[in-house]
């Protein structure tokens, strides 16, 4: 397998049940980011690599309001 | 069948000969085979006792489980917190919608980059401690020279509050806290605390700084988003969960790992912050210092780990001892700063209110562990183990004093 074709996480965040905990920010910075204003979780990359992997499963369990999904195909 | 004379009465006192550790009839529970269990508190009433991680997280992210203080048959800490912190209508009581609204209106003090943006502070605070510590010369009290000015600095910056005025809020938040103050003394304190905190909202209408005390006067009140009160009632849970829970936890974490000398040693000799953070993520985990449960109230029926709790109980989620479950964390006893999954404690709590300031609590821990141990490397007990006096006595866990000692250099 080439690094042009290693499938990607899929990542999805639920807006609405966000309270800003920061939790995703600080585990997976590259994927997670937070708005000046409200703290809101911003996806910065719904389609990380494998090697995040880990990073975004402990963002996943860490969401206190479990607002974040990783689809595990 | 279980009669109310054989209910334990929660919480318990802990053994103190194993002071880092959740009292032992709890732990004893959270291993048996009804790890959610009826148990009495301070005024009679029954409430269940939730011990486990899983069942622990699932009560609070659900809800169906209110943290109003105010609905009849709430399992309240104590009478003293009946009486004060528990009146209030502010983030730890509310729930939801008005909880996410008024978090919301706060939130961006708390968020990652803030709270980097002031590490470099912190950092200044710290190293200014320390200096007057090694200046004045042994013994010192790590808790009055260093845990206490911590964050109350830290959290008299972010609010607006004039540091100088540290000894009067100090006392009156302790007793609010305290499960020795009878209902009149905390209530009392709370009223101190309301009126100088009015007071001090008054003088940010006239004159706004930048703090969150200011903010909440010009852009909250003054626009009929929240009314005196609420900011009132925002202002002090700020400021008294501000500054007991990090100082305890500095003042415990730096006694447990001036029993874990090896570990300490590792935490002297790192630079990588990373570790650092694990470290302290452990000893949040290790330590919980708030260690009288989080309390709720079902509102609907809701079976938690095969109990079916009703429409109108209470419920005390342990989450001290959920901390301690060895089927989350490999020898859960046992202080690990290397501990692989040390992140997932649920000392700050978990679902809504979890706590608002844990990434500026972590964030007093490592610039503190990251400096003391570096600064003061010979830094030990100028006292016998057994002669630390543990505060046991009030809603957070943590030391009287720690009289520590070091070699001149």
């Amino acid at each position: 397998m080439t690094d042009g074709d290693t499938p990607r996480l899929h990542v999805s965040v639920n807006l609405g049940l966000c309270v800003s905990s920061g939790n995703c920010a600080m585990s997976a910075p590259a994927v997670f980011g937070q708005e000046a204003d409200d703290g809101v979780v911003r996806l910065l990359d719904p389609h990380p690599g494998r090697q995040l992997q880990d990073s975004v499963e402990l963002a996943e369990d860490l969401c206190p309001v479990r607002a974040i999904h990783l689809a595990r195909s | 069948m279980t009669t109310t004379d054989e209910l334990l009465t929660y919480p318990p006192p802990r053994d103190m000969s194993c002071p880092f550790d959740p009292p032992p009839q709890v732990m004893d529970i959270a291993s048996s085979a009804e790890p959610v269990r009826k148990v009495q508190i301070w005024d009679g009433t029954q409430a269940w006792l939730v011990t486990r991680y899983a069942e622990a997280r699932a009560v609070l992210a659900d809800n169906r489980f209110s943290a109003d203080p105010s609905k009849p048959n709430f399992p309240e800490k104590s009478a003293a917190y009946k009486a004060t912190v528990g009146q209030d209508r502010n983030l730890r009581t509310l729930d939801n919608p008005e909880h996410d609204r008024q978090k919301r209106m706060v939130i961006r003090d708390f968020t990652v980059k803030r709270v980097e943006a002031i590490r470099p502070a912190i950092q200044n605070t710290v190293d200014g401690l320390i200096d007057g510590i090694l200046a004045k010369g042994t013994p010192a009290d790590i808790v009055t020279d260093l845990a206490f000015p911590v964050p109350t600095t830290v959290i008299c910056e972010l609010l607006g509050v004039p540091y100088a005025d540290r000894a009067y809020f100090g006392k009156r938040s302790n007793t609010c806290l305290s499960r020795e103050a009878t209902p009149e003394e905390a209530a009392k304190s709370g009223q101190d605390l309301y009126e100088y905190l009015d007071e001090l909202a008054d003088r940010k209408i006239a004159e706004p700084a930048d703090d969150m005390m200011s903010r909440l006067a010009v852009e909250q009140l003054a626009t009929g988003m929240l009314t005196r009160s609420q900011v009132v009632e925002m202002a002090r849970i700020m400021l008294v969960a501000g500054h007991e829970t990090t100082a305890n936890m500095i003042a415990l974490s730096t006694l447990a790992l001036l029993r874990h000398p090896d570990q300490a040693a590792e935490i002297r000799e790192s630079d990588h912050l990373p570790f650092i953070a694990n470290a302290v993520d452990e000893l949040l985990r290790y330590l919980s210092v708030a260690h009288t449960g989080r309390r709720r109230l079902a509102l609907e029926d809701v079976e938690v780990g095969g109990v079916l709790i009703r429409a109108g109980e209470g419920v005390i989620v342990a989450n001290n001892v959920a901390d301690r479950d060895e089927s989350v964390f490999d020898k859960p006893f046992e202080l690990d700063i290397h501990r692989p999954n040390a992140r997932r404690t649920v000392a700050f709590g978990y679902g809504i209110h979890q706590c608002i300031g844990q990434l500026l609590s972590r964030v007093e821990l490592q610039v503190v562990h990251g400096t003391l141990w570096r600064r003061i490397p010979s830094l030990r007990l100028a006292v016998p183990f057994e002669e630390v006096r543990f505060k046991d006595d009030g809603s957070v866990y943590g030391l009287y004093a720690l009289p520590a000692t070091w070699d001149p250099s």
